[in-house]
């Protein structure tokens, strides 16, 4: 498998990769499904996504943009998929670590998500909140 | 010309006849199966067509198994009743759908109103539609559409714990949760609420 198109997260202000993709499980609930137009994106769609909220209290995980292909000639965004919520989405149906890759990129691996990167942040995120997070400082594989 | 019931001869014949006859249906239910013109065609055009040795062979095997089944037919039908029964068998598990849940994953019977009463979405900017299971209401909404309420029909809520088998792909490695529709005791649907990919 190609390597895929990351999705995008805003936090703190940063644009990030995003190696998951937390909209598979609404999409499979509600019977969503989008054309892949090419072989570096089998899922169909872009999604950017958002930490909101405040560390003191508490912090979600939002789809505030999204970029869809319904067919070959039809991409949808955010307003068609949820119409009335302009500014996020709040994503209540994911449990699960996302992650975020930084730094130095120091395996290319031609397959899904499976690139190293220096750095991988880990979300851990339950029903839309976010409830810890880690970091793992990754070595080059020899 | 008399016939002799009570003598063995004449029910060998009798039981030869019965075996010749189901030999003849059951070739005749194989030239059914047998490929298309156009089939044949390609299969040439791939150089894969039938040589001569192909074609005796066939008569071949053909001889020997009207012969076969002429002798051993009461075998022969019982076994053709029970690979019938194995490829329906075969074809309703292929039918089935793949559900996340297993019987095993089933926690606790709930009704309608508990389901709904304990998934109003806890957003921190409050953001999402105040209503069962947020953004997933219509989904809910179709599920039980598709429920049916008659008696028998039970909701159970269900946890798949994290690293478990799932599905015919295991697409889903975090914790699973969701809804089942549960019939004498087997998933008849399911409603996931929160899950990873």
């Amino acid at each position: 498998m190609t390597a895929q198109v990351s999705e995008t997260l805003i936090y703190h202000g940063k644009e990030l990769m995003m190696f998951s993709n937390p909209l598979d499980p609404y999409l499979r609930a509600a019977g969503i499904s989008f054309e892949s137009m090419n072989t570096a994106n089998w899922r169909g769609y872009e999604g950017t996504w958002e930490i909101k909220g405040s560390e003191a209290t508490s912090e979600g995980l939002y789809l505030v943009a999204l970029e869809a292909n319904r067919s070959f000639d039809e991409i949808v965004g955010l307003a068609e998929l949820f119409p009335g919520f302009p500014d996020g989405v709040f994503a209540h149906w994911f449990s699960g670590e996302i992650r975020l890759p930084q730094g130095e990129l120091l395996e290319y691996v031609h397959g899904g998500y499976a690139s190293q990167y220096e750095y991988d942040l880990f979300l851990e995120i339950k029903k839309g909140l976010v409830v810890s997070k880690r970091a793992v400082h990754n070595k080059a594989r020899s | 010309m008399s016939i002799y019931w009570n003598d063995w001869i004449t029910w060998l014949y009798v039981y030869l006849a019965v075996g010749l006859m189901t030999a003849l249906i059951f070739y005749g239910f194989s030239l059914k199966d047998r490929p298309t013109q156009f089939v044949k065609d390609m299969r040439s055009a791939l150089g894969l067509g039938k040589t001569l040795k192909d074609h005796l062979q066939d008569i071949l095997v053909y001889s020997i198994a009207m012969v076969v089944i002429c002798v051993g037919w009461p075998g022969f039908l019982v076994w053709a009743a029970l690979k019938k029964r194995e490829d329906r068998m075969r074809e309703l598990e292929v039918e089935e759908p793949d559900y996340l849940c297993k019987s095993e994953y089933l926690v606790r019977k709930v009704s309608l109103i508990e389901a709904e009463q304990e998934n109003r979405v806890a957003d921190p900017l409050g953001l999402t539609p105040n209503l069962p299971f947020g953004h997933l209401n219509a989904a809910w909404g179709k599920f039980l559409a598709e429920f049916g309420f008659e008696d028998g029909n039970e909701l159970w809520f269900f946890e798949v714990p994290k690293g478990s088998s799932t599905g015919e792909y295991d697409m889903f490695d975090g914790p699973i949760s969701g809804y089942a529709k549960v019939v004498n005791g087997k998933i008849m649907g399911e409603f996931v609420i929160e899950a990873s990919e």
